[in-house]
């Protein structure tokens, strides 16, 4: 990197029509990750060709915007209504949605956007100084190197759940069987297809996830109303204090390097990455059995991850030109209909687009932060509205907003129904989350586990002779023992005082 | 400007062989010269894609719509409609509900035939009218530079010696890559080792990082990562060199018969009259011969080939038959 | 509680053996590396397990347990449960309707079903609420954001 480079991009970030598009982008991004269902590709496809015509680092600066203010705005919806707005937003429901509750909403926004700010800056000084040896790295995560990661996440999964492990466990089992439904990748045989063309692709994600927080949310308080009263705080008190700060600090740091390390790699995406932020944060706190209640450090570690990922994921995009997501896939269609073809040439034949962006990305997490802090009590205060009145609103724009992903009435209906089983879960206290991290996890941990032995030729010794893949094992092994061992010791001790009565 | 000094000499070259490149498709598709048709569109048109927001078939229809409606020759507007799921099958199947409507038009590609070939969708390409066939994309053959295969006789050789031992990236069964994958070792008589991955992405990330071997992409796909010193072209798996790359060998040169090309083109409801079909074939040649169109083609590595109305319909039904051999052959062709 | 538990670990344990037989047709393994149905074999087989261990889990607490009587207190609500069905009705009814009705004609009609016959809210609190959020679905995601929607006889 050159200083003269960066000089070159924030000269042509600061131009007053890139300031604009970039002030436009980022607040489409929001209000798009806002929205329940439609995320950030599905934003950045239909907003595609409204960018026709501008000059290409426009364009992208513009979609660049929409597509990490959607991590943003994502977090809005997942706090407020329990509704994630895209799919890295899921894990922000668990904690956020209770500090909602409580009447902390202005605080988990404020939380989101100072850790999202913190994360994104950091995340565009790593893309500016390391792009391409931070690709090449990338790229050399083999099926291996996922297969192990995947293992991770799985053995974090349990620790997600409040209440019943085997329970949580069980719901982990469930959400890996919805893994496997649709056509096999790997030798084209349907699998619980039953001839139904909607199902040959798998069952999406984001419909589940909707259908089991969302409407599951609803039916519940259909049922048997959580919240009767409309919360009444006053909206200056509504921000973070410094004892939230102080919780989350940490949270914000690691949760940025893992959302970062997990963005980067092609095909793992921010769903996982804010996951694994969760999970790590729960491990490494001291107040575990807290998160699910409404912790803040709860909100800001995947908030953080997600942000990180969405520029992490620029990384191979533009380093390589290999898109490692659905949204970068996006936008390489989009650099590609702009006349520029995205590879590793791409910094040294066009470092107006590459540098613009660059520097558009810092002043676009500026104007984030500033848009985001003051009216995160102004969201808030959405939840002034009596919840009866927003039942039937959040319905409405949650079921058009899942239908938009794919424009698919089929998608619509597998909200639905995951709706009424999350009402059934709910009541019999099953937790959501594991099945739906676990059926984001199984396919790829089934394709990495089949590619790996592949690869090998059966032999299951590709996963500790590859040394990436044996440490992030080893880590797994002891990740699953611990709590095991904590479980045992808790059951027993359980045990005993049962009998002593 | 710095950059436009450094503007690759890919594109350089690219210029150079343009007008060879226009003579070749001229000879090669002569462009015919319709009636014109006494039906016009009265709604907006629904494009709907089969492929989610972003793909190949995406960017070709929206170029398309953008170029139809800012060039005037289809005087409504075009909504452009993404109903991905079930390579294709979600898509084909909801055009074909729509039988009869002339205002509903759609992308077509390689998996228009094989996923009903292997009895995941409902319809078939008998279904639909095939009005036309604009391009063909190629696939080129690929090692990153570390690898130790100079030639594609040199890799042949090494997987002759260790059955297995040269792994081969790609996207899903069926795909392309598992064609090419299958062709190869038939031309040579050798066992290849096929690694399916999620998307054609990551299989190239895969080869790049050195977990597997050898990939099949879209010169488009591989042009930047060649030019940059990373992949390293073995074989064109075209009939003839590509203009753009007259060093790249074919894999037929050096004694492999093994060809493949995608086309893309855009189909109709069946059901639409003679008029509304006229209608849509004027279209597509006008669209053939627009400068967008042309520019689309050469930025994304595509070879022009004009099929229209009943040339379309032949050349259908001949790759059709070309890819039930092929996938009959892999095991996945759906049992008649 | 108990009693749901012990239901629901032997329901799930039953859907897992459904699935296990189906999975159990799949061609289990390749050459060198697990098929189609490795992966489904055996989540259902752990699946299977867990189910049966929260239901033997309760029937052991169940039976250990003093005051038996103390457990059904946690009896379903009738009233909750009316308007829970209601709603998944009223939902089914509009996904049926959607495509000959256009989905925001669908979807307004479903929520003045909900707002008034569901929740029985005021008259005008009802059709404001359904009014509002067809209007703001329409503007943003049809008008805005260009979403190409089933569209009904009404053009909308």
């Amino acid at each position: 990197m050159e200083f003269n480079d960066l000089i070159l991009g924030f000269s042509i970030a600061l131009t007053p029509s890139n300031l604009l598009f970039a002030l436009l982008g980022v607040f489409l991004g929001t209000v798009i990750g806002a929205l329940p269902g439609i995320g950030p590709s599905a934003g950045i496809a239909v907003l595609l060709p409204v960018t026709f015509g501008m000059p290409p680092v426009t364009a992208m600066i513009m979609l660049a915007g929409i597509y990490y203010g959607s991590m943003y705005g994502g977090t809005i919806t997942s706090v407020l209504i329990n509704t994630p707005g895209e799919s890295a937003s899921v894990m922000t429901t668990l904690d956020g949605y209770q500090m909602a509750l409580k009447g902390r909403a202005g605080a988990a926004l404020g939380m989101a956007a100072i850790g999202s700010f913190i994360a994104g800056t950091a995340s565009v000084v790593l893309l500016m100084v390391a792009a391409p040896p931070l690709a090449d790295l990338a790229v050399t995560f083999g099926p291996p190197e996922y297969f192990a990661l995947m293992v991770l996440g799985l053995t974090t999964l349990a620790s997600l759940t409040s209440g019943s492990m085997i329970k949580g466990l069980l719901m982990a089992v469930v959400g890996l069987m919805f893994g496997t439904v649709g056509i096999d990748l790997m030798l084209g045989a349907p699998r619980f297809v039953f001839d139904n063309v909607n199902l040959m692709d798998g069952i999406d994600f984001l419909p589940v996830a909707v259908g089991l927080f969302a409407i599951g949310e609803l039916l519940f308080n259909l049922y048997q109303p959580v919240r009767t009263e409309p919360i009444k705080a006053k909206l200056s008190g509504l921000l973070p204090t410094r004892q939230d700060w102080r919780d989350s600090y940490g949270g914000v740091a690691r949760g940025t390097a893992i959302g970062f390390f997990v963005g980067i790699l092609p095909g793992a995406g921010a769903t996982i990455a804010s996951f694994l932020a969760y999970a790590t944060e729960k491990r490494v706190s001291k107040r575990p059995e807290k998160f699910g209640t409404g912790v803040i450090e709860g909100v800001a570690a995947p908030e953080s991850a997600n942000n990180a990922a969405s520029t992490g994921a620029l990384i191979p995009l533009m380093a390589l030109g290999i898109p490692g997501s659905g949204t970068t896939a996006v936008m390489l269609g989009a650099l590609t209909l702009y006349g520029m073809q995205p590879g590793p040439l791409l910094m040294s034949t066009h470092p107006d687009v590459f540098w613009g962006l660059v520097a558009s990305m810092y002043i676009g997490n500026v104007m984030l932060l500033v848009l985001n802090l003051p009216l995160a009590p102004v969201f808030a205060s959405i939840l002034r509205i009596p919840y009866e009145i927003l039942i039937p609103v959040i319905i409405g724009i949650a079921l058009v907003g899942v239908y938009s992903v794919e424009n698919s009435v089929f998608n619509v209906g597998v909200t639905v129904v995951f709706g009424a089983i999350g009402f059934v879960m709910r009541v019999y206290g099953y937790p959501a989350a594991p099945l739906v991290l676990a059926l984001v996890l199984g396919p790829m941990l089934e394709r990495a586990l089949r590619q790996s032995l592949q690869m090998s030729l059966g032999s299951p010794e590709i996963f500790v002779t590859r040394p990436v893949s044996a440490v992030i094992l080893a880590v797994a092994l002891l990740a699953m023992l611990f709590p095991l061992i904590a479980w045992f010791r808790s059951r027993r001790a359980g045990l005993a005082v049962a009998g002593d009565c | 400007m710095r950059y436009s000094a450094l503007r690759s000499t890919y594109i350089a070259a690219a210029i150079a062989v343009a007008p060879l490149a226009t003579a070749l498709a001229q000879s090669a598709t002569a462009v015919p010269s319709l009636p014109e048709s006494s039906w016009k569109p009265e709604r907006p048109i629904e494009f709907v894609v089969q492929a989610a927001a972003g793909g190949g078939s995406d960017l070709f229809a929206r170029t398309v719509a953008n170029i139809l409606t800012k060039d005037g020759i289809v005087s409504v507007p075009i909504n452009v409609v993404n109903k991905p799921g079930g390579s294709g099958a979600v898509a084909y199947a909801y055009v074909n509900r729509k039988r009869g409507d002339p205002h509903v038009i759609a992308t077509a590609t390689s998996s228009y035939l094989t996923t009903p070939i292997q009895g995941h969708s409902p319809v078939t390409y008998k279904d639909f009218i095939n009005t036309a066939v604009l391009c063909v994309e190629d696939y080129v053959g690929v090692v990153r530079t570390e690898s130790p295969y100079k030639t594609l006789k040199e890799l042949v050789e090494a997987a002759r010696k260790k059955p297995n031992g040269i792994r081969i990236g790609g996207s899903s069964v069926g795909s392309s890559d598992n064609i090419i994958e299958n062709r190869l070792e038939k031309a040579a008589g050798i066992q290849l080792n096929y690694i399916v991955f999620n998307s054609g992405g990551e299989a190239n990330a895969a080869l790049l990082g050195g977990s597997v071997d050898l990939a099949g992409p879209n010169p488009s796909e591989a042009a930047q990562l060649i030019q940059a010193g990373r992949l390293r072209p073995l074989a064109m798996f075209s009939p003839e060199r590509l203009d753009n790359w007259p060093d790249v060998p074919t894999a037929r040169e050096q004694g492999y018969d093994v060809t493949l090309e995608q086309h893309r083109g855009v189909i109709l409801t069946a059901g639409a009259t003679a008029q509304q079909s006229l209608y849509w074939q004027n279209v597509m040649v006008k669209l053939f011969k627009s400068d967008g169109f042309k520019k689309y083609m050469k930025d994304n590595g595509l070879r022009p080939l004009l099929k229209i109305g009943e040339d379309s319909e032949k050349y259908i039904a001949e790759q059709d038959q070309y890819y039930t051999e092929i996938l009959t052959a892999l095991g996945i062709a759906k049992k008649p | 509680m108990i009693r749901a538990d012990i239901i629901g670990g032997l329901l799930m344990a039953a859907g897992f053996s459904a699935v296990l037989w189906e999975a159990s047709s799949f061609q289990y393994g390749t050459e060198f590396a697990p098929g189609p149905g490795f992966a489904p074999v055996w989540y259902s087989v752990i699946g299977i397990a867990l189910s049966l261990l929260i239901a033997g889990n309760a029937l052991r607490t169940a039976r250990s347990r003093a005051h038996r009587a103390e457990d059904d207190s946690m009896a379903l609500d009738r009233g909750g449960l009316f308007r829970v069905g209601a709603t998944l009705f009223g939902l089914a009814v509009m996904l049926s309707i959607v495509l000959a009705l256009g989905l925001v004609p669908a979807l307004f009609v479903f929520l003045l079903f909900l707002t008034l016959g569901v929740q029985r809210l005021p008259l005008p609190l009802g059709v404001g609420a359904s009014v509002g959020t067809v209007v703001f679905v329409y503007l943003v995601f049809v008008y805005f954001l260009g979403v190409p929607i089933p569209r009904g006889p009404l053009g909308i």
